[in-house]
């Protein structure tokens, strides 16, 4: 009974403040605080992912990164042939404006999630897009005054619409444990391996969401069953989204 | 005893708070509680939890309101039961972990199991300390 009386009173005093404080944060009466105290934080952060987090240099790293380069461009010559095919004079460039990607370092890695260090007050906003190269990583799902958590699209939480590039199939990609399945594509469409899948566009109303033509991998594999109603892929991203230190958000 | 638990809830938090999800400030906190039954812990609690939250973006004090509640729910079980025992260790880091992952996102009982290994770990080199400390005492 003693020793119960001892912890109790301490108990109900920090039980008391941080119900206090869950409440406040919960309403945003905290804002203020958390922001000065993540800019003590993040830089503790940065440091501490940089050190576990090393970035390995090698030669197939390099092949990686020029693969990736290649594949962007090929989307870039793709979609210029096909605007002058059309005579479309209103078609806008595909890859995102350089002038609207922020840059930001990669301080915390989860399983499917990712915490980087730009917030609200670098004008970051929940449903942004990250990308790495025309490549796409992830979309914001909260964000702070200087931090932000971004899902992975290889996490589960995560689908949108999109189309390959060369037989411009449509399907929907939808993160598996860490993969990537282009999924609802009808029989009669065709899927081949290594084309390449990029997204088709979902921007809602507020200008926020999946900008088109944003790599999102190549299909390494195709699962076609006639007794189906339809057919899906595995994608293949071409970002080793684990091995990142530096991602762009899509200012939108 | 101070400058270890002080140590271990350092590489804790930079750890859960950069690059695992696994609960290891909790796993600290618990082991610490039960080796040591003192009071401090809830000041850590409090303090780390709320450091936690900074670091992982969620609403402040989450955190902390699990720690203190789980563990004054050890405290009160340790009065009738010995605790400072392996098996209350996996156990309750086990229970503990799980629910903390339940609360936060997604249950997963490979992360609790893994969770209760270092716990063990962390249980024991928290008894030898003290032990230690205790001959030292007794010498002196």
């Amino acid at each position: 009974m003693q020793q119960k009386k001892n912890f109790f009173p301490v108990f109900l005093t920090f039980f008391v403040i941080t119900l206090f404080i869950f409440i406040f944060s919960s309403v945003g009466l905290l804002n203020g605080l958390t922001s000065f105290l993540e800019q003590l934080t993040v830089p503790l952060q940065r440091f501490t992912f940089g050190v576990v987090h090393k970035n390995d240099q090698t030669e197939i790293a390099k092949l990686k990164a020029e693969n990736i380069s290649l594949t962007a461009q090929l989307i870039k010559q793709t979609e210029l042939q096909r605007e002058n095919q059309a005579l479309k004079d209103q078609f806008q460039a595909t890859n995102p404006d350089p002038r609207k990607l922020l840059p930001a370092n990669v301080i915390g890695v989860f399983n499917d999630q990712m915490i980087i260090d730009k917030g609200i007050s670098d004008g970051v906003k929940t449903g942004f897009v990250l990308v790495v190269k025309d490549n796409l990583v992830g979309k914001i799902v909260k964000t702070s005054a200087h931090i932000s958590v971004f899902d992975l699209i290889t996490g589960n939480h995560i689908s949108f619409t999109a189309k390959t590039l060369k037989t411009q199939t449509l399907g929907i990609i939808k993160g598996q444990d860490g993969g990537l399945i282009f999924d609802n594509v009808v029989l009669s469409d065709k899927l081949e391996k290594d084309d390449t899948v990029v997204t088709k566009g979902d921007i809602d109303a507020q200008g926020v969401g999946f900008p088109p033509n944003l790599v999102v991998g190549k299909i390494v594999s195709v699962n076609k069953k006639a007794s189906s109603l339809f057919q899906n892929a595995e994608v293949r991203s071409l970002v080793s989204v684990k091995s990142l230190e530096m991602v762009f958000v899509l200012i939108q | 005893m101070f400058f270890l638990l002080l140590t271990l809830l350092i590489i804790a938090i930079l750890l859960e708070g950069t690059v695992t999800t696994l609960p290891l400030v909790f796993v600290c906190l618990l082991c610490f509680l039960i080796v040591n039954k003192s009071r401090g812990v809830f000041y850590a609690a409090f303090l780390a939890g709320f450091i936690i939250d900074l670091f992982l973006v969620r609403t402040l004090g989450v955190s902390s309101l699990f720690f203190l509640v789980f563990f004054y729910l050890i405290i009160l079980y340790q009065k009738k039961y010995e605790i400072n025992s392996y098996p209350f260790v996996i156990v309750s880091s086990f229970l503990g972990t799980y629910l903390y992952l339940l609360i936060l996102s997604k249950g997963s009982a490979l992360q609790a199991a893994s969770c209760s290994a270092i716990a063990i770990i962390i249980f024991t080199l928290g008894e030898r300390v003290k032990r230690q400390g205790e001959k030292k005492k007794n010498y002196s």
